[in-house]
């Protein structure tokens, strides 16, 4: 089976040969791999010459989201076919950062708006956070309406920029 | 002597809350920990003996809130306050209303406090007991051509600095004698109409400044000791986020002279307790130095002189303020190894530095010392500061306190949120960092080295595999429910 994957936004092919309990074989830029979940945090995966490699990996998948931190780097990977849901490309789409409720909307769909201005306020936590645009461009959706409750990770508006 | 606290209350939040209630425990001093409404998840806020909530609100209501703060102390018996840093450490005027009401806070005096919290009264002083100043013109008379000659007298490069100014609105660096003029109008024109007032000073231009900061400790008894430095160079921002013991940059002779400036000043101010005076040291002046400023206060970075000195310093904190005299001589002190301290931030280095928030899943554990106000399943909101835990590693030596530090890294990823972790291991294996080249400027500088590194096959593969396989099938979440006690470990005494 072929899968489309983000990994930090970064687009990934994999095809997948085998996926059971614990164990997964998959082929990642032309090469196979072969991995098996030992433990909370400890992935090892097995090599041609009968060895196996230990690999620290923190993860935890929350949502459609899985958090990953190998070494010193974050990584957040998710199904490309979930983020394409919304219809939207990542480029220019506001998604929400945690789960929350829509406060206040301050534009409309045609406005144009230029990058950092404020398109609408969401309250999560208990505090307010302010949702701005990430380039210039005119707003081509509005996936929310003020007073809805919102997952994080959601398209929340869509915009087309301008290049 | 013993110490006579019975009760101590922390004014103050998160990792700092915690550090102090771990040195109350093992002097066998209770202790009184506030929190607020949102924070009742943090580990802080059931750290004391007995604890307060402040209620929910803003920040002059809750952990600003003076009589509030007060009148808990009295309602519970407490002696003294132990104000942590930022917040009331260095507000005079609580520290006076705390010792109005009978309660001893543990820190300098309001005067000490006063004094050295105001920049210009603080330089005044300094300049009466003789103590380096950056050099600098600061005259009312502003004839171009007097501030030329000033210019020669301080010696090129300088900096032209509008006296009404800030944000490098005013200011320009002259390289030479025939630049001064154009450079002069210029400055006045932007201050001007930046301020509305063209007057300017005049300051030797320092291109390769470090930052060192001595750590002073005094009691009551005119004992005035100096636990050696610290090298704060790496900011962003201009926020510390890598700190070190010793530092590459002093010898012994230069450790010997800021040292000695540094309970000069605080002979000098008869300064008591913890405090901090910071110094810029200029790369291009072999052993040139000049006063900052001083902290009146217990610093952050106060860990690393922990470790190379094995003096624990809220301990020394609350004898002093006890009325004990230091229990160690000056000369008995040693500085041992080198201490490297990291600050994790919650925040997107490749971004700008953004904040971020969202839910730590997993802090991680290490053998080095972690100092942080959170446990697994907390939720960082953006209405604190970011920062997340201070890292704080000791080794024989730099190169292996470099080493032991990008390891722990590794281990506490407080999985879930964006944090600089990456961004640091960056620093720590820049080669200019490795040799010691470390200067204020030094991320603006290695801008383009300190860059994120494309991710290779293995990083992918493995986050493939993770993402994949998916969760283990017991809650990951309540089974790593721990105190932050247990993450102390390591921190040497």
């Amino acid at each position: 089976m072929n899968k489309k994957l983000l990994i930090n936004n970064q687009e990934i092919d994999v095809k997948i040969i085998k996926q059971t309990n614990g164990h997964v074989e998959f082929e990642l830029e032309g090469k196979t791999f072969s991995f098996d979940r030992q433990a909370e945090h400890l992935i090892t995966s097995r090599l041609d010459n009968n060895s196996t490699n230990r690999h620290q990996v923190f993860s935890k998948k929350f949502g459609e989201k899985t958090f990953l931190a190998i070494q010193s780097r974050s990584f957040i990977v998710e199904d490309a076919a979930v983020l394409a849901r919304g219809g939207g490309a990542l480029h220019g789409a506001m998604v929400s950062p945690m789960p929350g409720k829509i406060l206040k909307i301050m534009k409309k769909v045609g406005d144009s708006i230029t990058q950092g201005e404020s398109i609408l306020v969401m309250e999560a936590m208990k505090m307010e956070h302010t949702i701005k645009a990430s380039s210039d461009g005119v707003i081509s959706k509005l996936n929310v309406s003020e007073g809805q409750q919102v997952d994080g990770g959601l398209i929340l508006v869509e915009l087309e920029e301008i290049k | 002597m013993t110490i006579q606290f019975k009760k101590i209350l922390i004014a103050n939040r998160g990792e700092i809350a915690i550090r102090v209630v771990k040195t109350c425990r093992e002097l066998g001093i209770s202790c009184v920990t506030l929190y607020t409404d949102e924070e009742k998840d943090l580990p802080h806020s059931m750290a004391g003996d007995q604890f307060v909530c402040l209620g929910s609100g803003a920040l002059k209501d809750t952990y600003l809130n003076q009589d509030l703060i007060i009148k808990i102390c009295k309602d519970l018996g407490v002696d003294a306050i132990h104000p942590g840093y930022g917040f009331l450490s260095e507000n005079a005027g609580f520290c006076t209303k705390v010792t109005k009401a009978g309660i001893k806070f543990i820190g300098p005096s309001p005067e000490s406090m006063i004094l050295m919290g105001d920049k210009t009264g603080s330089k005044r002083k300094m300049e009466e007991v003789g103590i380096p100043l950056i050099p600098g013109y600061h005259g009312d008379n502003q004839d171009p051509s007097l501030l030329k000659k000033e210019a020669s007298k301080i010696g090129y490069p300088v900096l032209i600095k509008a006296s009404a100014g800030g944000g490098g609105k005013g200011m320009r660096i002259v390289e030479q004698d025939k630049d001064f003029d154009e450079s002069l109008d210029a400055a006045k024109r932007e201050a001007k109409n930046a301020f509305g007032d063209d007057r300017v000073l005049i300051e030797k231009y320092i291109k390769n400044p470090r930052h060192i900061e001595i750590q002073v400790m005094s009691d009551q008894h005119g004992n005035h000791t100096h636990l050696f430095e610290r090298e704060c160079s790496i900011q962003r921002r201009h926020q510390k986020i890598v700190e070190e013991s010793p530092s590459v940059a002093l010898d012994e002779k230069l450790r010997k002279r800021m040292t000695e400036v540094a309970t000069t000043i605080t002979k000098a101010i008869d300064y008591e307790g913890a405090g901090t005076i910071e110094f810029i040291l200029d790369g291009d002046i072999p052993g040139a130095f000049y006063f900052l400023e001083m902290n009146t206060r217990l610093q952050v970075e106060h860990p690393v002189t922990e470790m190379v000195t094995g003096l624990d310093l809220v301990k020394l904190q609350i004898e002093v303020a006890s009325g004990l005299k230091l229990s160690y001589s000056q000369e008995s002190l040693v500085q041992r190894g080198h201490s490297i301290e990291l600050r994790i931030y919650a925040e997107d280095p490749d971004n700008n530095f953004l904040p971020s928030i969202g839910k730590i899943f997993t802090v991680g554990k290490t053998q080095a010392r972690l100092d942080t106000g959170y446990q697994d399943g907390n939720s960082v909101t953006i209405s604190f500061d970011p920062m997340l835990a201070k890292l704080v590693v000791y080794a024989s030596d730099r190169a292996g306190a470099i080493k032991a530090a990008l390891s722990a890294l590794k281990e506490v990823p407080f999985l879930g949120l964006t944090t600089n972790r990456d961004y640091l291991s960056r620093i720590l294996t820049h080669k200019k960092f490795i040799e010691g080249e470390t200067f204020t400027h030094f991320v603006q500088t290695y801008k383009d080295d300190l860059q994120p590194k494309k991710l290779n096959q293995e990083e992918l593969s493995l986050a493939v595999a993770a993402h994949l396989l998916g969760n283990t099938s017991t809650s990951q979440i309540s089974q790593n429910i721990e105190s932050a006690w247990d993450r102390l470990v390591g921190f040497r005494l």
